[in-house]
C-alpha cells in the first residue's frame, strides 16, 4: 500500500537549469506556485499503474494466512482450507482502492547577490494537499463463501461469522483496523514543506559561456508521512538533504541560450518510526519500530534545456533524468528480512520533458520604459519515463520581481 | 504592473483551491448472511451434553515433542481419525526430532481442530443416519404388517437350541413328529424359518422364499446403516482420544497441563454428578452453574474430579451480555487447580443434534507458573423445541 505521496520521493522539475547569479546588491523575490495531481505511478517495471495500485489485490488464502498472527490462528486458516479442498491460490474476489491526490505548493524564493559571483537563496515551501480516498471489495467465488460461511456456523462461534463477513466485505478498512492505523479518510492540509537553502557560484563566464556551481541544504521543517495513515501527503521527510550541483548557460546567440545541470543530493541517514513489513507482497503492517535506521537513496539529476528570449518573450524546452538510489531500512525490533521489504519500490528513476513560455520586463526596464524588472513563465512537466514515481504532469507559474 | 499582478495573484488563487478529483472504485458485495440468534423459543437442558477444555500449545511447548501415534496403543485411534478425514495427506502422522517448530505447531493445532470439526460433523451426521434407521425400521414393520408373514405355517418337529433356526414342514405330520407349530411375526426372526426337505413343492413355498429374500434385503439395509452409526460413534471417540492422546504427549516435555475433562452426559463420571448450567427464564443471566472437571495423568496437580461451580467461589465474574457484533455471550471466570480460564463465550443455538453450544476459541489462560496460552472451552446442550 502507499505510505506517502511526494516527500523523499522524485518529484519532477519546474525550473530549468541556470548559471545565472544576481549582481552584486540585487535582490530577487520569485513566487513560485505549483500544481500537481496524483492519481497515476510507473511501477518496478515502468508501466502505468493507479496510484493505489496496491489497494487492488487478490484476496487468497494464502494473503489471509500470512495475515494472521498467531500459530493457532493460522491453523485455523489452514484447517479451513483443508476441509473445503482449497488450497492457497483459491480467492475470494479482490478488493479495490483509489486515492487522489491533488498538491499545490507555493514557494516563495528570496535571493540576494552577495558579490558578483556569490548568490544565496531561501526558498520556503507552503504546501497545501487534498487527498481522497475510497475502498471496496469485489466478492466473487459464491461457492467459496458460502462454504466459508456454513464451515464458521458450523464451528458455532458465531462471532467468527460476523467477523469474516466483515472482512470480506470491507477488508481494506478492517485489516487497516486490526492494523491500528487511522481509519483511511480523505484530507486537506497546508503545512509547511522543507525549506531549502542554496549557495550559488560562478566559477566562469564570458560572452557566450557560464559555469556556475550550486550547493544546498534543505532543511526537514516539513511533516513526513504519518506512521499512523495508509496514504498520506507529506510535505517533507523528516532528514536532512545536502546537495552539490554545477550548471552551465551557453549562449549560443542573442536570443537562444542553451543550458544544462548536473546535481547530486545526499540524503543524510536518520532514524524515523517505520511500520515494518509482515510479508513482502505488503507494507500493510501491524509493526512498527519507532527507531528504524533510515537512509534515503541519494538523487543524481542531468537537465537540459534550450531557452530563446527576445524583447521579453521566452520559450523554452527541456528534458530531464533523475535518478534515486534504493533506500536503506535496518532495525533491532523485527528480522532484518522484513527491513528489507521496506526497500522495494524505492529505487526511483524519472524522465521529464518541460515547455515552458512567459513574459518579461527586463528588455523594457532596461530601456526605461517599464518601472521595474519582472518576469512571469508558465511551465508544463511531463514525466515521460520512470519507476517508481508519480506520472502525473506537474504545472508551475513562476513570478520574479528583482530589486 | 497593476494588470500583470492582477493576472498573477488569480493564477495563484486558482492554483491553491484545486481538490483532488472523486476517487472510483469497483465494488461488489454478495448479501451478508443473518447470524442466527439464540432465541427463548427452545429450552436448554441444564445438563451438559460434551464438554472441551483445552489449552492450546504454543511454539515452546512443541519443540521437545516426539510422538508417533501410529504405532502402539494410540495407533488404532489415530489411524481410525485420519481414515475418516479427507484431508488427512494434510495432517502430520508424526512428530519428530527433525521436524520444524513451524511444522510441529500448526500440525498439532490442525489435529485438535480436525478432531472437533469431524466431531461436530459426525454428531450431525448421526442425527441424520439414527433418522434413516428409523425410517427403514418404519418400513420394515409396515412390510411385515402387510406380508402374510403368519399366514405361512410352520410346523416343527423339536425345539433348536437358542439362536438356531426351525426346521419347519408347512403341513402338520404326525407321523413324522411335526406337530408343534411356531409364528414367525417379524423378518428379524425370519431367518430362524429354515424348511425341511421337499418343501419346494408346496404352494407357501414360494410365499416364504419371497418373504425370506424381503426380509434379507430389508435387514441387509438395516444393518448397514447401522454400522455407519457405529463407525461414526466409534470415530467420534477416536477424535477425542486423539487429541488427549496429544496433549498429554506435549504435557510429558512441559510443565504446563493442556487438557481437563469434564463429567458430562455422553462422559459421565462413574461415581459423581454431571456438569450443569441453569440460565435464568429470560436467558439473560445465570443461576446455577457447576462443573466436575478431572485432569489428564500428566501435570495436572490434582486428578479426580471435583466441583468447580458458581457455589463454591471457583466460577465467578459469570455475565450475559449482547456484544458490539450482536452475538450474545456467556463472560467467566473458571479457576482450575493449575490455571485460571477467563472466558468469553459465543453462546449459538443449531437444531438438534448440535443444539445449544457456549463456545469461546481463544480463551485467555494464566497459568499459575505465570505462563499465558490461548484455550478452547466448549459446553454443549440438548433443546428441546417448545
Amino acid at each position: 500500500m502507499a505510505s506517502s505521496c511526494f516527500a523523499g520521493d522524485l518529484k519532477a522539475p519546474f525550473s530549468f537549469p541556470t548559471a545565472k547569479v544576481l549582481p552584486k546588491g540585487i535582490r530577487n523575490l520569485s513566487m513560485k506556485g505549483l500544481f500537481a495531481r496524483a492519481s497515476q505511478r510507473l511501477n518496478e517495471n515502468g508501466e502505468t499503474v493507479v496510484l493505489a495500485n496496491a489497494l487492488n489485490s487478490t484476496i487468497t488464502f494464502q494473503k489471509v494466512y500470512d495475515s494472521k498472527k498467531t500459530d493457532f490462528d493460522k491453523a485455523s486458516i489452514l484447517n479451513v482450507m483443508h476441509r473445503l479442498g482449497k488450497d492457497f491460490d483459491d480467492s475470494f474476489g479482490y478488493s479495490t482502492g483509489d486515492v487522489r491526490v491533488a498538491a499545490t505548493a507555493r514557494v516563495p524564493v528570496f535571493a540576494f547577490g552577495l558579490t558578483k559571483k556569490i548568490t544565496v537563496a531561501a526558498a520556503v515551501p507552503v504546501i497545501k494537499s487534498s487527498m481522497k480516498i475510497k475502498t471496496g471489495v469485489v466478492q466473487q467465488n459464491q461457492a467459496l463463501h458460502t462454504q466459508m460461511i456454513q464451515t464458521l456456523n458450523d464451528s458455532g462461534v458465531p462471532s467468527k461469522v460476523v467477523e469474516t463477513m466483515n472482512k470480506l466485505s470491507m477488508p481494506i478498512t478492517e485489516k487497516l483496523n486490526e492494523y491500528g492505523y487511522l481509519a483511511p479518510v480523505g484530507e486537506e492540509k497546508d503545512e509547511l514543506g522543507d525549506i531549502k537553502l542554496v549557495g550559488k557560484y560562478n566559477n566562469y563566464q564570458d560572452d557566450q559561456l557560464m559555469i556556475t556551481s550550486q550547493v544546498d541544504v534543505t532543511l526537514p521543517t516539513g511533516k513526513d508521512a504519518n506512521v499512523m495513515e495508509v496514504v498520506d501527503v507529506a510535505s517533507g521527510d523528516d532528514q536532512t538533504d545536502l546537495g552539490l550541483g554545477v550548471a552551465v548557460d551557453y549562449k549560443v546567440s542573442d536570443s537562444f541560450t542553451f543550458s544544462g545541470g548536473l546535481g547530486y543530493q545526499w540524503q543524510l541517514a536518520d532514524t524515523n518510526a517505520e511500520r515494518i513489513p509482515e510479508v513482502s507482497y505488503s507494507r500493510a503492517t501491524p509493526d512498527i519500530d519507532w527507531n528504524t535506521n533510515r537512509d534515503l537513496g541519494n538523487v543524481a539529476n542531468l537537465q537540459l534545456a534550450g531557452n530563446w528570449s527576445y524583447k521579453g518573450f521566452n520559450l523554452g524546452a527541456g528534458y530531464s533524468y533523475q535518478s534515486k538510489e534504493k533506500d536503506r531500512y535496518s532495525g533491532s525490533e523485527f528480522s532484518s528480512e522484513r527491513y528489507e521489504w521496506l526497500t522495494q519500490e524505492t529505487k526511483q528513476e524519472m524522465q521529464s520533458m518541460q515547455v515552458t513560455a512567459g513574459l518579461d520586463t527586463i528588455y523594457l526596464f532596461r530601456k526605461k520604459a517599464f518601472p521595474a524588472p519582472l518576469k512571469i513563465m508558465f511551465t508544463y512537466t511531463n514525466v515521460i519515463d520512470g519507476i517508481n514515481v508519480v506520472k502525473d504532469p506537474l504545472y508551475s507559474v513562476d513570478f520574479n520581481m528583482y530589486f | 504592473m497593476k494588470n500583470l499582478n492582477t493576472i498573477l495573484v488569480s493564477l495563484l488563487l486558482i492554483s491553491c483551491g484545486r481538490v483532488a478529483q472523486n476517487p472510483v472504485v469497483e465494488n461488489f458485495t454478495f448479501k451478508k448472511p443473518t447470524v442466527i440468534p439464540f432465541s427463548t423459543s427452545s429450552m436448554v437442558s441444564p445438563m451438559v451434553r460434551a464438554a472441551t477444555i483445552v489449552v492450546v500449545p504454543e511454539r515452546e511447548d512443541v519443540k521437545d515433542l516426539v510422538f508417533n501415534p501410529m504405532d502402539g496403543s494410540t495407533a488404532a485411534e489415530w489411524s481410525d481419525l485420519y481414515t475418516n478425514l479427507d484431508y488427512s495427506e494434510f495432517l502430520p502422522k508424526e512428530f519428530t526430532k527433525e521436524m520444524s517448530i513451524e511444522e510441529k505447531i500448526l500440525g498439532a493445532s490442525e489435529v485438535v481442530m480436525a478432531a472437533g470439526s469431524i466431531r461436530d460433523q459426525y454428531l450431525r451426521n448421526l442425527s441424520s443416519l439414527e433418522s434413516d434407521f428409523s425410517e427403514k425400521e418404519e418400513e420394515v414393520r409396515a412390510y411385515e404388517d402387510s406380508a402374510g408373514l403368519t399366514d405361512i405355517t410352520c410346523y416343527y418337529a423339536s425345539r433348536p437350541r437358542r439362536g438356531n433356526p426351525y426346521t419347519c414342514r408347512f403341513d402338520e405330520d404326525a407321523a413324522s413328529g411335526f406337530t408343534r407349530t411356531k409364528t414367525f411375526y417379524s423378518c428379524e426372526n425370519w431367518a430362524l424359518f429354515s424348511l425341511d426337505a421337499n418343501q419346494e413343492v408346496h404352494v407357501q413355498f414360494q410365499k416364504h422364499l419371497e418373504i425370506a429374500q424381503n426380509c434379507e434385503g430389508l435387514q441387509a439395509e438395516l444393518d448397514e446403516i447401522n454400522t455407519v452409526i457405529q463407525a461414526r460413534k466409534l470415530t467420534r471417540l477416536s477424535a477425542e482420544n486423539v487429541v488427549l492422546d496429544l496433549l498429554l504427549e506435549t504435557e510429558k516435555v512441559t510443565d504446563l497441563v493442556f487438557a481437563a475433562k469434564a463429567a458430562t452426559i455422553e462422559k459421565p463420571d462413574s461415581i459423581g454428578d454431571e456438569s450443569s448450567l441453569v440460565f435464568s427464564a429470560d436467558k439473560m443471566s445465570v443461576e446455577e452453574f457447576k462443573l466436575f472437571v478431572d485432569f489428564l495423568p500428566g501435570n495436572s496437580s490434582k486428578v479426580g474430579y471435583a466441583e468447580y461451580s458458581m457455589a463454591n467461589g471457583l466460577i465467578r465474574d459469570v455475565s450475559v451480555y449482547m456484544s458490539d457484533l450482536g452475538v450474545k455471550k456467556l463472560k467467566f471466570t473458571l479457576e482450575l487447580p493449575d490455571m485460571t480460564f477467563f472466558v468469553d463465550a459465543d453462546i449459538s443455538v443449531e437444531k438438534m443434534p448440535i443444539g445449544f453450544r457456549v463456545i469461546d476459541s481463544a480463551a485467555r489462560v494464566e497459568f499459575n507458573n505465570e505462563k499465558t496460552r490461548k484455550g478452547v472451552f466448549k459446553l454443549e446442550f440438548d433443546t428441546i423445541k417448545l
